[in-house]
C-alpha cells in the first residue's frame, strides 16, 4: 500500500509523494489516489484510438474487450468506470470470472433487452485506483 | 501487425498494440514484428483471458470485417488468416432458460410466473 499524501506539481513529477493525506481530503487537491490512472477509447476493428497508460485491447469476442494496462495497479481492487457509445440501449460490465487483475480487465457490453453481448461502436474506460 | 490468439476451444482473439506504447518496446536492431511478439508474451502473462493462448501475427487486412458471426472466427487451417467457420454453433440465446420456461407452461398461472421473470429480468 503506497503511502498517502498530498500531489503537489514538483512531486508528482518526482513521483515523491509526502506522506500524510488526510482522512478527509482537502477539497480540489490531488493526490496520488485520486489521480486517473488509465482511460481509453477504442474499438474493435481499429483498435485503441486514444488513451493513457493502455498497452493493447484485445477483441475477445462480440461485445467484449479486454484492456490491458502499460503501467499495472497496485493490486486487482481498483475501480473501473466502462462505458460505450452505441446505437441501441446497452449496459456494460466488467466481467470477473477473468478478473479483473492488477494489469488488465475485460469489458462487456450487453442489449439491454436480451442481455446478449453486442459491438458498441466505441468502448470507453476509466480507471482510479492505487498504484 | 494485430496478434492473433487461437484459444484451446478454438475461438480467436486478436489484440492490437497502442502504436506510441510499441514504438517506445523496440529494441535495436528489433523488426515490429519481433517487438509485436515478445510483448505478446508480456501481455498473455498480465491475461487470464488469454491463458493457453498460441499466438501468431494477422494481417488487418485477414480479419474478417463483418462481425455479425464473430463467434465462428476461426483461424484459417492454410494461411495466416481468419476464416468464418459455419460449422460452429449459434451461442444459446441469453434467456434461453426463460423461453423454454413460457413455451411449456400449462396454465395461466404458470404462463404469468414465467412472463413476469422475463419482464423483471
Amino acid at each position: 500500500m503506497p503511502s498517502r499524501g498530498v500531489l503537489g506539481p514538483v512531486s508528482f513529477l518526482s513521483r515523491g509523494v509526502p506522506p500524510g493525506m488526510p482522512a478527509t481530503p482537502v477539497p480540489n487537491t490531488l493526490y496520488r489516489e485520486n489521480v486517473v490512472k488509465a482511460w481509453g477509447k477504442a474499438d474493435t476493428v481499429g483498435g485503441v484510438t486514444d488513451s493513457f497508460n493502455v498497452t493493447s485491447v484485445t477483441d475477445t469476442g462480440a461485445g467484449a474487450l479486454t484492456w490491458t494496462w502499460n503501467t499495472d495497479l497496485g493490486s486487482s481492487t481498483y475501480a473501473i468506470i466502462p462505458g460505450n457509445e452505441s446505437a441501441a440501449a446497452t449496459s456494460d460490465k466488467i466481467d470477473n470470472a477473468t478478473g479483473p487483475t492488477a494489469g488488465a480487465c475485460l469489458h462487456h457490453v450487453l442489449t439491454t433487452t436480451t442481455g446478449a453481448l453486442t459491438d458498441p461502436n466505441f468502448y470507453f474506460i476509466l480507471v482510479v485506483g492505487d498504484q | 501487425m494485430p496478434i492473433l490468439w487461437v484459444m484451446p476451444d478454438g475461438h480467436v482473439q486478436i489484440t492490437r498494440i497502442v502504436g506510441a506504447v510499441l514504438d517506445q518496446a523496440r529494441r535495436p536492431g528489433e523488426t515490429t514484428d519481433q517487438t509485436v511478439l515478445r510483448m505478446a508474451g508480456e501481455i498473455q502473462a498480465k491475461t487470464p483471458g488469454l491463458a493457453g493462448g498460441i499466438a501468431s501475427l494477422v494481417k488487418t487486412a485477414d480479419i474478417p470485417t463483418d462481425r455479425s458471426q464473430r463467434h465462428k472466427w476461426r483461424k484459417s487451417p492454410v494461411g495466416q488468416g481468419i476464416i468464418v467457420d459455419l460449422s460452429v454453433p449459434d451461442p444459446p440465446h441469453p434467456k434461453r432458460l426463460l423461453l423454454d420456461e413460457i413455451a411449456s407452461a400449462t396454465t395461466v398461472v404458470d404462463l404469468k410466473v414465467a412472463l413476469l421473470k422475463l419482464v423483471r429480468g
